[in-house]
């Protein structure tokens, strides 16, 4: 770092890098890696993009953005880095986005769904009266099973609607979802990785950016509660 | 105090009225395993196992329907103004997710429609949970909540009401 005015010891200006800008990204990272490990990208079918993983900025407080751009101005490879996640992130977002819609359009897909929800309801509710109906969200089930794939869902959640059905066919499903377009599959995977890359390999910078800050200028590494500081949104709500 | 079953002898006429408590500690546990939101960890306050979470999770499942408040909504609204902002985004599209996945039905009772003495003790949220029970009595209503005030008052009342804790820990 060279700064033309070198920040003091203590120095708030610090104090806002760390606290609005590394503190949420580093803990956002942590998260978005966690989901890319696991191959749950979040996606969502009714906005086609990735719930808990976001582009930086989206990251950061509206409010922070003049600190954001405070940073950037001192860090720029981190500007570099950051165009770099997200458009491996943009990349990623558009590939699931197509192979998920691909699957979604294919008679095929339409029709093993539709085959599965009429073995459901002959077989299995008749066997298991409790079971939910579920002929009326019958529309909706191809989409919700496209999502569950694209999100690696092997289970889910026993008060879902759709949990029972999950259980029986999931195993199915995943073959398909695999076998579907085989080379664009392992495209999709590939572009995971990339982007699990980057984004490990920014987290571990930004975490010893962090770290480096907090020694040379003396704060810590997150606001102590109480004193109050400015950058506590309100001070009458717990820190959590 | 009787317990609560998980469902196997339910037959799937009944509904289920969640309260704010229960809808909350869904999107908490989910918030702090999948989103590691290890701040709101401490606000768990039953589902504190995995096996606690589901027990829960089989007894929603028992039921055909699903139904709130609008005023619970509020309430959850509330409560995520209640953590940072920055994680308020996340906490509602888990909120979204949850309303979505369990096809979460959703009832207005209108404030004249509800008795002005109840809503000053119990509030406007308790009361109309209550009144979308009478609304279903056909259906045999059952109350999930936590809160043992609205407990008490369905006990009064003569609408089944379990309360969390029962739901977690079934005989």
């Amino acid at each position: 770092m060279s700064f033309d005015v070198k920040p003091g010891r203590g120095s708030e200006r610090v104090k806002a890098w760390v606290y609005t800008i590394l503190n949420p990204v580093i803990d956002s990272l942590r998260r978005e890696t966690d989901l890319l490990k696991s191959g749950n990208l979040s996606w969502r079918v009714h906005s086609k993009r990735f719930e808990y993983i976001r582009p930086i900025a989206e990251l950061i407080d509206v409010n922070q953005q003049p600190n954001l751009e405070d940073f950037l101005a001192e860090h720029p490879t981190f500007g570099e880095r950051f165009n770099q996640h997200d458009s491996a992130l943009a990349i990623l977002e558009k590939a699931v986005t197509d192979y998920v819609e691909g699957l979604l359009r294919a008679s095929d897909f339409r029709e093993q769904v539709r085959e599965s929800l009429d073995d459901y309801e002959s077989r299995l509710r008749e066997a298991n009266p409790t079971y939910p109906d579920l002929r009326e969200p019958r529309d909706k089930t191809a989409e919700y099973v496209a999502e569950f794939l694209a999100n690696n869902s092997r289970s889910l959640p026993r008060h879902y609607t759709l949990y029972a059905f999950w259980k029986e066919y999931a195993a199915k499903f995943d073959a398909i979802f695999r076998a579907f377009a085989e080379p664009t599959y392992h495209g999709v995977k590939g572009k995971t990785q990339e982007l699990l890359d980057i984004s490990q390999r920014l987290r571990i910078d930004l975490e010893a950016l962090r770290l480096a800050l907090v020694r040379e200028y003396d704060v810590p590494a997150a606001p102590l509660d109480p004193p109050h500081s400015v950058f506590q949104e309100n001070a009458s709500r717990r820190f959590r | 105090m009787p317990r609560a079953d998980l469902g196997s002898n339910l037959d799937r006429r009944r509904i289920v009225i969640v309260d704010t408590g229960p809808l909350w500690e869904l999107v908490l546990y989910r918030a702090v395993k999948e989103l590691r939101f290890v701040n709101l960890e401490r606000d768990l306050t039953h589902f504190v196992s995995r096996e606690a979470y589901e027990n829960c999770g089989s007894f929603l499942f028992s039921f055909r329907k699903k139904t709130t408040s609008a005023s619970v909504v509020a309430e959850l609204y509330g409560k995520i103004q209640d953590t940072q902002r920055k994680g308020r985004s996340q906490l509602w599209g888990l909120v979204y997710e949850e309303f979505r996945n369990m096809s979460m039905d959703e009832d207005v009772v209108r404030l004249l429609d509800m008795q002005s003495d109840f809503v000053a003790k119990y509030g406007p949220t308790d009361v109309s949970l209550i009144e979308i029970a009478r609304q279903n009595v056909d259906q045999k209503p059952v109350i999930l909540t936590l809160d043992s005030q609205l407990y008490t008052e369905c006990m009064r009342a003569q609408i089944r009401s379990d309360l969390l804790i029962q739901v977690c820990n079934p005989l």
